[in-house]
């Protein structure tokens, strides 16, 4: 695996400064997928000014959650 | 009474005999006076050189067996790899399995992975851990649905 090959997916807005209180730790994930969906994914992130991680965030929170175990 | 007539065709026959015995005393064989071959079990020297070359073969073994060392390595022959403790294999690399490496040209239909790193909330990573799925999967899905609605 090359520096190329692993994408840093950043997300939106990039937080400047120390986290704020109260605000939990975002967990750092190196992943694997299939370009023509990454391709996807970005494009619809782009739009919704979104990285892949809140992507993957609000897909886990309206398909495998409750509306009360959603944290604000 | 008639003298048995002797039958000419058996005397090819037996000059074939005859060439064959002397075929046979020239290399060696011991025939006698009726044409018999005489059987003899070889003679106490013979013995002695047979069993001289048996000794000598074994002594050859024996110093490939024993006198190599075996520090040396060279008498050890194919090593093998010994399996890894468990301590000493390599940890896994992430909490997503990757697929191993396949050999040939590309399926149809299946895609290279490419790495990605992102962030997600430990809210997110526990709920796909309980579930038994990766965020691999998850993106998978979001892509497909994402697809599906275009």
């Amino acid at each position: 695996m090359t520096s190329d090959d692993l994408a840093e997916d950043k997300p939106f807005p990039v937080p400047f400064g120390r986290p704020r209180l109260g605000q939990p730790r975002r967990v750092r994930v190196t992943t694997t997928i299939e370009p023509s969906k990454l391709a996807c994914l970005r494009k619809h992130g782009l739009r919704m000014k979104k990285s892949l991680g809140q992507l993957a965030d609000e897909y886990v929170c309206c398909h495998f959650l409750e509306p009360e175990q959603v944290e604000p | 009474m008639r003298p048995p007539r002797r039958l000419h065709q058996f005397e090819p026959a037996e000059s074939n005999y005859e060439t064959e015995l002397t075929w046979l005393r020239d290399r060696g064989v011991r025939i006698d006076e009726k044409g018999r071959i005489i059987v003899s079990l070889p003679t106490p020297d013979d013995e002695d050189e047979l069993c001289d070359r048996d000794e000598e073969e074994a002594s050859i073994t024996e110093l490939m067996r024993r006198e190599v060392g075996r520090r040396d390595g060279g008498s050890r022959g194919r090593r093998r790899r010994s399996v890894p403790k468990a301590s000493q294999r390599m940890p896994a690399r992430s909490a997503h399995p990757v697929n191993p490496p396949r050999v040939g040209r590309p399926a149809i239909g299946a895609e290279v992975r490419v790495y990605v790193q992102t962030t997600i909330s430990p809210q997110t990573r526990e709920t796909i851990t309980r579930r038994g799925l990766t965020l691999a999967d998850v993106l998978d899905k979001c892509a497909q649905e994402l697809a599906d609605d275009v």
